[in-house]
């Protein structure tokens, strides 16, 4: 708990300093102490006073400084709560932190099916459903962005690549310890106002609103720095760290798919960060970017907003659709249909993604030349991703299904995602988007590709490779339970949305008119059932990390290479390093096992 | 046929039997909302087309998922390996043509063909224009060259070309009528265009697609923020415009010197309220909107020029009792001063 508390008192400290230094320039000019720029530069400092007290000081200045390092103990029991460099210990804590998350912001959720339960006020207010909902919104995208990539790929991504460790340890710590700042700022966010402008915080109305909209843009900066760093660290890792004979041929296809998210989160996220932070300069500087009075344009924000933020879809679904190929490959126990025509899909993905941001704007008042290009590029995005259904039911056809909990989960995954795919043409429709946008429909279709996509493969990986990480087997019985459970509830909530969303019924509303009220009341109902689906998951993994059954070293059968070293993996991941000598899903075949292991030279290693 | 065969042609067979049950189902469901315009017949046109096309691809996915599951389903630990099949070029290419033809469809029918015929509207002049101003959050509708300036409602001529020139005082807004499926953003600096031809009439009293909807987040009353629709037939739109529009106005007789009135769900429960002449009255307003303010202002007209009582804002829910002085005769006018342009009604004295 030590570097807990101490990174506390710093970032406090930081703070501090940094409030009164702009406190004693703002006095100098002529103006009061405080204000919200004194908050932005006492945020900047207690996020540098946060960082180097967590371990950074440890970790690196005392190194810049030229003064002694004392190396970092890798067995401590307190380790997951240090600023430590492990990719295993920082996997577990992306994945236990936005576990947490998830299931704070689904609570959100049932706050918002219970005033939405009946119209007419139930539970709370516009202005508190306002702030709850885009509390719900940001944490899920939170959630979406960061649970797969930085949980389960930091995890996995070396050891299914035959590396020690990420390519850059330190950084890997420092894009995990941005995260908690990012946290309290928008828990505290309520507490100064809330912002009531959803998720998308549009202008003018983000540069209106309360306080706690200025919170929100500094935890978001934050958190796109996390996510560039994290980005840049998987590409480095999968480009450069590969085991001998790891050709980009054999790369396992979550690790592919790691590669192309991480290609977009590198790119694309500073055009979030830098329209987020050009509303704070209109709030806290007194520019005008966006406030037509003074020659801004809202619409800029928009263009500069979704250009990260469609692709932002793709940084959260591509790794999605590498969970669930790989668990569909290892449980139908046949190679990867069509391994090649799913990374081609992957890469087409990437290449389409950043050309079709303004298909979120057919209705903002763009210039109406501008609907035909973004339409016809958009439509062309169900290509590449065709080719990954392709993968998918080639890869199962003919095989020999075992229907254990993550296959559940990654056959739910493909049924829900067709769903989500197939309602996206009508938002790319230009007809009929003038239409759904802004409606319920649209609600429906990103929980359907989000939620009923990337989440459910996200429950695939974490019950597949929850032996190997926490070498201990889960109940199967409980598994089934949430996963059928699980789907049938996500199904029964999401499908009558579209319908209610095509009546006519907008979104992001506290009230609505009765002639909604039927289906409303039954989507409520069917949301606390699925919201009830959670607790069995929580009591099974709290259980069985505590007292399952051991795990073997590879109680899938399966070839990759985090199954051919214990459960949990030793320090460095492998005993000996592995040389990849065949194809990770040559299951079928004379094929030879995928890598050896090297013995040991004798004395070396730990 | 060998095994292998008989297993697609099962999946085959399902396909077929769920392209045909969902084809059927979704046919002449009753998903969409009332059309009363030309452009939701576009858009109807272009939805059901999109549906029809995206049947038989769901039943496609879902047949093989569905036979696989229960034809290559193994009980227990599998022994052995499927077979080693890592897909071949040509059903890759194959693959590719069809999606690839299926996307190339839907680019040019519903798409371009669908864009194109929205578009037409915008090439003639219109029969009539309409002037909305989104606000902070009510709509202020008006109609240029016949005096109306805010009128209580939007009305429309059947079968005329209508232009809407959208724009916002505030924040980015959106107007949105369901029955026309028309949907362009108001935002603050520019006006922007939507263009309809309503082809029945309707009104909102008894279809709930006939409604002016704010469909972008705005804060606070963002929900509320609505003005019903009515199409009507041209001569009664003509009367209408030389009306002035409006509604016609309220008339009530004063009884006795308590007053009362509420607010709920952004409106008044009253249209008209009455008190009478040269006596100090009572209004008990009761205000039931949780954490929203409001009060009662008395004007001597629309205008709100020159006020002859104001109470106090008050944040529901809370009544409070305001005294007011004694008024002259006349025709008043009252008002929430929170809500000026949703929230009003006459006020009579005699």
């Amino acid at each position: 708990m030590r570097p807990l508390i101490r990174a506390t008192a710093w970032g406090v400290l930081g703070y501090a300093a940094g409030w009164a230094l702009a406190s004693a320039v703002r006095l100098a000019m002529g103006a009061g102490a405080g204000g919200p720029v004194a908050i932005v530069v006492g945020y900047v400092a207690g996020l540098a006073g946060w960082l180097l007290g967590i371990g950074a000081w440890e970790r690196w200045a005392r190194e810049w400084l030229g003064l002694p390092v004392v190396p970092e103990d890798h067995r401590d029991r307190l380790r997951y709560l240090r600023f430590c460099t492990d990719h295993r210990v920082i996997g577990v804590q992306y994945l236990v932190t936005f576990v947490v998350v998830f299931l704070l912001a689904g609570a959100l959720a049932m706050l918002i099916r219970a005033e939405l339960v009946a119209p007419g006020q139930t539970v709370m207010g516009p202005d508190r459903y306002n702030v709850v909902m885009s509390l719900h919104g940001i944490l899920m995208i939170a959630v979406a962005v960061a649970a797969v990539l930085g949980g389960l790929g930091n995890y996995l991504v070396p050891l299914l690549i035959g590396a020690e460790d990420m390519a850059f340890p330190r950084l890997n710590a420092l894009s995990y310890w941005l995260v908690p700042p990012v946290a309290a700022l928008l828990l505290a966010a309520p507490f100064a106002g809330g912002w009531d402008a959803g998720w998308t915080v549009y202008p003018p109305l983000s540069e209106r609103n309360a306080f706690g909209q200025v919170l929100f843009v500094l935890a978001i900066i934050t958190f796109g720095i996390s996510s560039i760093l994290g980005g840049l660290n998987f590409l480095v890792t999968i480009w450069k760290m590969r085991a001998p004979g790891m050709s980009w041929g054999r790369l396992p296809i979550f690790v592919w798919s790691v590669f192309a998210a991480s290609l977009l989160s590198l790119t694309v996220t500073q055009f979030f960060a830098a329209s987020l932070l050009l509303v704070l300069l209109d709030r806290v500087a007194g520019m005008a970017w966006f406030d037509p009075a003074r020659g801004g344009d809202p619409l800029l924000y928009q263009h500069l907003f979704w250009f990260y933020s469609h692709p932002a879809v793709y940084i959260m679904i591509l790794p999605g659709f590498g969970l669930a190929l790989e668990v569909l490959t290892h449980m139908s126990r046949k190679p990867l249909y069509a391994y090649k025509a799913a990374v081609a899909g992957f890469l087409g993905i990437v290449g389409l993604s950043g050309l079709v941001w303004a298909h979120h704007m057919f209705t903002s008042g763009m210039s109406s030349w501008l609907h035909a290009p973004f339409m016809l590029t958009t439509e062309m995005i169900s290509i590449p991703t065709g080719l990954v259904f392709l993968s998918a039911l080639g890869t199962i056809w003919q095989g020999k299904l075992w229907l254990r909990t993550p296959m559940l989960f990654a056959l739910a995954f493909v049924f829900n995602f067709l769903i989500g795919g197939l309602t996206g043409i009508f938002l790319a429709d230009v007809a009929t988007d003038v239409h759904l946008q802004d409606t319920y429909f649209v609600v429906a279709h990103f929980h359907y590709t989000i939620m009923g996509g990337e989440i459910f493969a996200l429950f695939a990986g974490i019950y597949f490779w929850f032996p190997k990480i926490t070498g201990r087997m889960f109940s199967e019985r409980l598994g089934k339970l949430h996963a059928w459970w699980m789907f049938l509830g996500f199904n029964a909530v999401f499908l009558p949305m579209f319908v209610v969303g095509v009546r006519g019924m907008n979104r992001r509303v506290s009230d609505y008119l009765p002639a909604y009220a039927g289906l409303n009341r039954a989507i409520s109902v069917a949301g606390f059932v699925l919201g009830a689906s959670f607790l069995v998951f929580v009591w099974n993994a709290v259980r069985s990390w505590r007292r399952g059954e051991p795990a073997p070293a590879n109680p899938w059968m399966a070839r990759t290479l985090e199954w051919q070293v214990p459960s949990p993996p030793p320090p460095e991941n492998f005993p000996a390093p592995p040389v990849v000598v065949a194809h990770p899903y040559g299951y079928g075949g004379a094929e030879l096992e995928h890598a050896r292991f090297e013995p040991a030279v004798a004395g070396g290693g730990e | 046929m060998t095994r292998p065969g008989r297993t697609l042609a099962a999946a085959a067979a399902l396909w077929l039997a769920l392209t045909g049950l969902g084809e059927a189902l979704l046919w002449r469901a009753p998903l969409l909302p009332t059309a009363a315009a030309h452009e939701a017949r576009v858009s109807d046109e272009a939805f059901r087309l999109l549906v029809r096309l995206a049947v038989p691809v769901f039943a496609f996915v879902v047949s093989v998922l569905v036979v696989a599951v229960a034809r290559f389903r193994v009980r227990g630990r599998p022994e052995g390996d499927g077979p080693p099949v890592w897909g071949s070029p040509r059903v890759v290419g194959a693959w590719l043509g069809i999606t690839g033809l299926l996307a190339m469809g839907i680019m040019v029918n519903p798409g371009l063909v669908g864009l194109s015929e929205l578009m037409a509207g915008h090439r003639h002049d219109p029969d009539v224009v309409v002037r909305v101003e989104g606000s902070m959050w009510a709509w202020k509708v008006s109609y240029p060259g016949s005096g109306i300036e805010a009128a209580p409602e939007i009305v429309l001529p059947v079968d005329r070309l209508v232009r809407f020139e959208v724009t916002s005082i505030d924040v980015i807004h959106s107007f949105w009528v369901p029955a026309f499926r028309v949907k362009i953003d108001a935002v603050p600096g520019r006006v922007t265009e939507a263009y309809v031809r309503p082809t029945r009439v309707g009104e909102f009293e008894t279809d709930p697609a006939f409604r002016l909807q704010c469909a972008e987040l705005c804060g606070f009353g963002h929900a509320g923020m609505r003005m019903p629709v009515r199409v009507v037939p041209e001569e009664e739109f003509r009367s209408w415009l030389a009306a002035g529009g409006g509604k016609p106005p309220a008339t009530c007789e004063p009884s006795g010197t308590e007053l009362r009135i509420a607010a709920e769900d952004l409106v008044f429960d009253l249209g008209c309220l009455a008190a009478p002449a040269g006596r100090p009255f009572t209004i008990a307003f009761d205000n039931r909107d949780q954490g929203v303010p409001h009060n009662v202002a008395i004007y001597t007209d629309e205008t709100a020029a020159e006020a002859l009582f104001v109470g106090e804002i008050v944040t529901g829910p809370t009544e409070v009792v305001y005294e007011v002085p004694a008024l002259p005769a006349g025709t008043y006018f009252f008002r929430c001063d929170v809500h000026p342009a949703t929230m009003t009604g006459t006020f009579i004295v005699g």
